[in-house]
């Protein structure tokens, strides 16, 4: 049976292991460590392997749900995990200083990857800082020369990931 | 081709307060959604009057003034003897099996067929003899004024409102058939002129807040409004059912219901408050968010259709995907908005695509629209060369089953 995965991104502390947990039918894996460096800061932990979850499907399959850790030195890793995806979901935390950077950062380090497939985003922690709006946003994705759906989310809100997951799946095929 | 007998009737109610539109508003919306449209006074194919109401004398011979061919449903506690030439006479308290009835026999009469026979739980009474002036003018009259008193039978008005609930989004859009954009009359129905509605107004006000950068109230001689421009958020002190009867009312006919503001005719922009933390009168509870509130403003008065300025041949664009987290979400609303922001297409050929209802389209283009998110396409490039036909991607298979498990089908 051929193995799907759905590849959540970003900086640490966006929510990616929560966004899995929120959508996953079985308890997620997470393998946590005690945060060093500037991510200390954010976060008491943080994800230095990865965090796995899995949608169930009709007739047995499953999708799985892999998130990057979001430290830089583990880069390398993204290659191999995003390998055979089926597109990306990136989320940006909106309280960070410049979360436009994270955004071109992340998207330029997947390019090869996006190009194949597709990727939506998520801003989390609007709630706590409103701005940039998520015009702001698509106002950066437009002088960057791309049109990506983006949404305000909350990564512990099952519904709103649902959303954002069913916009990367009308991206890559509206006639579902 | 929509043949005419299975178009849906517009209908205009006049003379109503606002307790009673609404009352007809979920009528319209549920039982006969399918049959008639409660719409404005143009264009309207028949006119229900409640002669009880205290100005009903002078509306209904407006009515007759302005378009004596139109024919009258004509609602009253009090039995009528007078007969109007093509009215019915429902007694109140109007029922749901008399009303439909009604407008059954308005739409044979309408399209010319026979009126069905049917079995109705109503008592008929027998029609009054009449003497006419002129026996010429008689003999040309259509046939007598139909009577239908109700049984007394209790009315579930608060199923009805679950029921608007729970059926989901359709019911918000309504139902309007798919058209014929060649056809002149088709074409009438499937579009509005948002400035006639709050919509216009609110679209209007909010625009001026944000280019003042001050708070603004919005005064619609109903409920005021106000505009927070800095937080990009709405005090409304409505719920959504009464919000989408008010959306549905041109503004005109908000005069004439008279509960404008001293007397104005229009709706008014005035500066508000802008401490509305501080301010006691401003409950946060009534607060929306402006995009949320402006984009089902749109979705309720378009009922399924599209701006009257809007060519349904030529492309429209999409700036962007919406919010569509923070937006009320209906069928096929992210499907259409992944065509169109790949590339200009027309509504039309959107539905065709897509396969899907042209109401669905022409709801989200309007939604669309009125948070600036889309518009008619002008650069003649976008007319030149046809879009190119969306292909399923490999995975579809796989895609489709995701899809399913998220919506639990």
């Amino acid at each position: 049976m051929a193995n799907y995965k759905i590849i959540f991104t970003g900086p640490v502390g966006a929510g990616k292991s929560t966004a899995i947990a929120s959508l996953s039918d079985e308890p997620p894996v997470s393998t946590d460590e005690s945060a060093s460096d500037m991510t200390k800061e954010r976060k008491s932990s943080t994800t230095v392997a990865l965090d796995y979850g899995v949608l169930q499907l009709a007739g047995g399959e499953k999708i799985h749900l892999y998130g990057t850790p979001g430290q830089e030195r583990f880069d390398f890793m993204w290659d191999i995990l995003s390998s055979g995806g089926i597109g990306l979901i990136l989320l940006l935390d909106n309280t960070r200083a410049d979360p436009f950077q994270d955004m071109r950062f992340f998207l330029d380090a997947f390019k090869g990857f996006i190009e194949q497939t597709k990727v939506v985003i998520g801003v989390t922690q609007m709630d706590l800082s409103p701005r940039p709006t998520i015009e702001d946003y698509h106002r950066q994705l437009h002088g960057m020369g791309k049109n990506i759906p983006a949404f305000e989310v909350d990564a512990r809100v099952r519904k709103d990931m649902a959303m954002l997951l069913q916009a990367l799946l009308y991206s890559l095929d509206p006639g579902l | 081709m929509v043949k005419r007998q299975d178009l849906v009737l517009r209908v205009c109610a006049l003379g109503f307060d606002t307790r009673s539109y609404m009352a007809l508003q979920l009528f319209f919306q549920g039982k006969c959604s399918d049959k008639a449209n409660l719409s404005g006074e143009e264009g309207a194919d028949l006119a229900i009057i409640d002669l009880d109401s205290f100005n009903s004398a002078k509306i209904l011979a407006a009515e007759r003034e302005r378009y004596p061919h139109r024919p009258l449903i004509l609602l009253s506690l009090e039995e009528q003897h007078d007969s109007l030439p093509g009215s019915i006479y429902i007694k109140k308290p109007v029922q749901i099996q008399n009303m439909l009835a009604a407008l059954d026999d308005m739409r044979s009469r309408l399209s010319g067929a026979k009126s069905p026979d049917r079995v109705v739980p109503f008592k008929t009474i027998p029609e009054t003899s009449e003497v006419p002036a002129n026996p010429a003018v008689a003999a040309s009259r259509p046939a007598k004024v139909k009577v239908f008193v109700a049984r007394e039978e209790t009315q579930n008005t608060g199923y009805a409102a679950s029921l608007l609930d729970e059926k989901g989004f359709g019911d918000y859009i309504g139902s309007l058939q798919d058209i014929d954009a060649g056809n002149p009359l088709e074409l009438r129905a499937a579009q509005y002129d948002p400035r006639r509605h709050f919509q216009g107004y609110l679209q209007s006000a909010c625009k001026a807040a944000l280019s003042k950068n001050c708070a603004l109230r919005l005064n619609t001689g109903w409920k005021p409004i106000t505009i927070f421009p800095q937080s990009r958020e709405i005090w409304i002190d409505a719920d959504d059912q009464q919000l989408r009867s008010f959306c549905l009312v041109p503004v005109h006919s908000i005069a004439d219901l008279d509960f404008a503001d001293g007397g104005s005719a229009v709706m008014t922009v005035t500066p508000a408050s802008a401490v509305k933390a501080k301010d006691e009168e401003y409950d946060p509870s009534k607060v929306q968010r402006m995009d949320a509130l402006v984009w089902k403003v749109a979705l309720w008065t378009s009922a399924g259709r599209v701006p009257d300025d809007i060519d349904l041949t030529r492309p429209v664009y999409l700036r962007h995907w919406p919010n569509f987290t923070r937006l009320l979400v209906f069928p096929h609303a992210m499907r259409v908005a992944a065509v169109l922001s790949e590339q200009p297409r027309s509504l039309l050929e959107v539905a065709r695509v897509l396969n899907i209802r042209q109401q669905y389209v022409f709801a989200f283009f309007s939604a669309a629209r009125a948070i600036g998110l889309a518009d008619q396409a002008v650069r003649q490039a976008e007319n030149l060369i046809a879009p190119p036909p969306i292909e399923p991607p490999k995975n579809a298979g796989i895609l489709r089953k995701i899809l399913h498990r998220l919506i639990g089908r």
